[in-house]
């Protein structure tokens, strides 16, 4: 990843139960309103659903549920942010989208053990910009967990149904 | 090779040779400038010789000879026999412009028109030449030419079934017994016919009076890749060629030899000169070799159009309802109609640039049965139908499998051994057949036998005896029912356990394989008279017709090749057997279930007057499905759910609808295991 080498790194800001967080913009790639869902039976809680994004099927996850934060209302400002990590398509439903920034790496720190309730697993560290704190997630990591989490559930159904 | 497998080579051959004669004259070219490299000397004999086989055996003999002969000068030059001249060069580029005329002549349907005789002429002066002449005589020598006493003893060997082929063998180099060798392919391809004439002779291959090659005229009833395989089977030849002999008076017929036995002569004799080309008078139209991948796009972007074409109506529609007749209106309707119709022809033209034969996994059939069948000791006449019947490649590469395990088990449990049969007054011979053909928007595909057939109850015993079902279950299930066990995994319905089936794999996989592409397998059998197995399959995977019905407020979309009717019921009407809902129709019982709960959704039935009940079947079984409402009928294009959600049960993909929202394609086949299950826990508790 140019993150490594960069001396700074050009992040997607968006807010997520009264905190900003950050992704690297390379995985994000776009940002669209909230639209109308299709549920998809047999699925975690956190998968919303299915949407059409120009002829392709998206899954849509509600980070709050993904976080066990707690659940928020669907606002004018909340977005669907569509993001792209190896083979897999995502779109993740945030309370707000609020800019770009550029931030230089050396003002990224490790994440400290808490941070509003979200497990320091899926974090890449604490970023330091204008006396503001932006949490970086790690993508990876919480799409991976959640795909390894999708396989246990099908294969437990699988045993249920057979 | 039969006259449709012909038409159906010919495109591919006349881009191959294009190919070969474009790397022939580009290489020819380059000889020229570089004399002495020996890769680009093999570069052009290689071309050569491939065009060479495939000339010779799409029956192309002018120039299958021409590229015979300009293979020996290349050989001779390979070997340093000869060496490389602007002679030379001008004669080999002669005989490429002349294979190319040859050529563009067979694409125009005209057969081989042009002469060959010169520049063949040239080429053997050239092989004549003072540097070699011993040698290459030898070679020459190796030419098969048949007198009338020969000729004649092939055509009575055809009248019999026998087809006739020339086996060129060419051993290796520096092969140090010679005659031992020549001996061994005599000895070997005794078993399977006869040598009618050998050049050299026979005596002159045993005293090692040859060079390297010998060829001979063959008689056998099997086909030439068997010959070549046997031949080859000996070591230390370097190649074999073997092509069957076409007489010139009767060259179509000969031609036929393969697929009318017996019957040569039939067909109008062509001219006598031997320039009928297999393709007759029509027209070969020019083929373009496209990457799959392309035609996959192709068809997903046609999957797009024909969504955007039911929103195009829809907006029409919502628009008409709000302003009523305008005359923008109608010109927006008669343009939406006229997209909706080229929309359904571009579908239609690339499905079939998609379609395939079926011929494509038939053919190698005859071969395994043969095989099969000697291997078990069985007698058998298999007859293919339907050899041209056309279907999508993405469900032509699913159902060899399939086909072969039935097929196996025909022979190896369908047909009895031969005295047997003749014990219970049926012919020796099993007759197993295998057919497929069009019927409506499926195709069908039978695997028959007049052997053994299969008895229910013994099925059900045996289901019971491997703990698969309970005695008391067994003894609820129809004949049907009981014939469907043998899709369960680990029943055999065979008794002895044989290296080619009978382990209680097999048709559960087969069933599998078949309903992966939306197909369905039936069964009819009669103990003692024989099984037939009924497969239908859609003709594409791409795009489903589909029933679309609202549950919980969502859509969902039931494949269509698996809706058998749909109902009314009336709420009074459901019964409850062990707590399984279930309704009669027309006297058999069908067990229901809300398609919501079926899904697992936490919704309960909404109360109705009637309930709208979609039947669905998957060979035997069926179920009703209570939905809220109907929608109606729709082409829909399946999409897949991805990686990250993967495989959910009861859900087959998603689909996009005509006004943009997304519905999700009902998995029928785990919707209805489901049920199933459920209902057998039921009972069981």
């Amino acid at each position: 990843m140019a993150t490594e080498t960069a001396p700074e790194i050009q992040l997607v800001v968006f807010q997520l139960a009264g905190e900003t967080y950050g992704v690297d913009i390379n995985h994000v790639q776009e940002i669209i309103r909230m639209q109308s869902i299709t549920a998809i039976p047999r699925t975690p809680a956190f998968v919303e659903g299915v949407i059409n994004l120009r002829g392709r099927i998206i899954p849509i996850l509600d980070m709050h549920k993904r976080f066990h934060l707690p659940a928020a209302e669907t606002t004018n400002n909340t977005r669907i942010m569509v993001v792209e990590l190896g083979q897999v398509t995502v779109g993740m439903i945030v309370d707000s989208v609020s800019e770009v920034l550029r931030l230089p790496t050396t003002s990224i720190e490790p994440p400290p053990p808490m941070i509003s309730g979200i497990d320091v697993a899926y974090l890449k560290g604490v970023g330091k910009w204008n006396d503001r704190l932006i949490i970086l997630l790690d993508l990876e990591r919480v799409l991976r967990e959640s795909e390894q989490r999708e396989l246990q559930r099908e294969v437990a159904a699988g045993v249920e149904i057979r | 090779m039969s006259d449709l497998d012909m038409s159906q080579y010919l495109g591919i051959f006349l881009d191959e040779a294009e190919e070969q004669l474009q790397q022939l004259d580009e290489a020819v070219v380059q000889l020229e400038q570089t004399p002495d490299d020996q890769e680009l000397l093999n570069t052009i004999f290689r071309a050569a010789h491939t065009l060479k086989g495939s000339s010779a055996s799409m029956g192309f003999n002018r120039l299958a000879t021409l590229t015979h002969r300009m293979e020996s000068v290349l050989d001779s030059l390979r070997q340093g026999k000869l060496a490389v001249s602007r002679e030379i060069i001008d004669i080999l580029l002669a005989s490429v412009d002349t294979l190319r005329a040859l050529k563009d002549s067979i694409a125009a349907g005209k057969g081989e028109e042009g002469d060959v005789n010169e520049v063949v002429a040239r080429l053997e002066a050239v092989l004549a030449g003072p540097a070699a002449p011993v040698a290459n005589k030898a070679v020459a020598n190796a030419e098969l030419t048949l007198d009338d006493i020969e000729q004649n003893v092939i055509r009575a060997a055809e009248v019999k079934g026998f087809r006739a082929y020339e086996i060129r063998v060419q051993l290796e180099a520096g092969c140090q017994m010679k005659s031992a060798r020549a001996y061994l392919v005599f000895n070997n391809l005794k078993e399977l016919g006869e040598v009618i004439k050998s050049v050299p002779h026979t005596q002159d291959l045993e005293a090692e009076k040859f060079d390297d090659t010998f060829t001979l005229a063959f008689v056998s009833r099997e086909d030439a890749d068997t010959l070549a395989n046997v031949v080859k089977s000996v070591s230390e030849i370097k190649d074999v060629l073997v092509r069957p002999i076409v007489l010139e008076e009767d060259q179509p017929a000969a031609a036929r030899a393969g697929t009318a036995p017996g019957k040569p002569g039939v067909e109008a004799a062509g001219g006598k000169n031997g320039t009928t080309a297999p393709a007759g008078e029509h027209h070969v139209n020019q083929t373009v070799r496209v990457d799959v991948q392309r035609l996959e796009n192709l068809m997903n972007l046609v999957g797009e159009l024909v969504i955007d074409r039911t929103r195009l109506t829809e907006v029409g529609n919502g628009l008409k309802n709000r302003l009523g007749n305008e005359e923008l209106l109608e010109t927006l309707e008669e343009v939406s109609l006229h997209i909706g119709r080229i929309t359904s022809d571009l579908q239609e033209e690339i499905m079939k640039a998609r379609m395939f034969p079926i011929d494509q996994v038939f053919n190698r059939f005859p071969r395994m049965v043969r095989d099969l069948a000697r291997k078990a000791g069985k007698e058998i006449d298999f007859i293919i139908e339907g050899r041209e019947t056309e279907l999508d490649r993405t469900v032509i590469e699913e159902i060899g499998d399939p086909l072969i395990h039935l097929l196996r088990n025909a022979i190896d449990h369908g047909i009895e051994e031969p005295e047997v049969r003749l014990h219970q007054g049926k012919p020796r011979h099993g007759t197993v057949r295998l057919k497929a053909f069009h019927q409506e928007n499926q195709i069908v595909i039978t695997v028959e036998d007049d052997g053994a057939g299969m008895d229910a109850e013994k099925i059900k015993a045996k289901a019971i005896a491997r703990g698969l079902i309970s005695p008391e279950s067994a003894a609820r299930l129809s004949r049907r029912e009981a014939l469907d066990l043998i899709f369960l995994p680990g029943l055999s319905t065979s008794d002895k356990v044989t290296d080619v089936s009978g382990r209680g794999v097999g048709m559960d996989i087969v069933r599998n394989h078949i309903e992966k592409i939306n197909g369905t397998i039936d069964i009819r059998t009669t103990p003692g008279k024989g099984t037939c197995f009924t497969i239908k399959l859609p003709l594409t995977l791409a795009i489903n017709r589909s029933l679309l019905v609202h549950v919980d407020g969502r859509v969902y979309a039931f494949p269509l090749a698996n809706v058998v009717e749909i109902i009314d019921v009336t709420p009074d009407s459901i019964q409850h057997v062990h707590r399984q809902q279930v309704v009669v129709v027309r006297g058999r019982v069908l067990p229901l279930i809300y398609l919501g709960q079926a899904l697992g959704l936490r919704t309960p039935i909404p109360a109705a007057d009637t309930y709208a009940v979609v039947i669905v079947g998957l060979a035997e079984k069926q179920v009703g499905f209570i939905v809220d409402d109907l929608i109606g009928e729709q082409e829909i294009v399946i999409k897949s759910l991805g990686n990250f959600i993967g495989k959910i049960p009861g859900i087959a993909g998603a689909t996009i609808m005509g006004d943009g929202s997304v519905a999700l394609i009902l998995d029928v086949r785990s919707l209805m295991n489901f049920v199933g299950e459920e209902a057998d826990r039921e009972l069981a508790s």
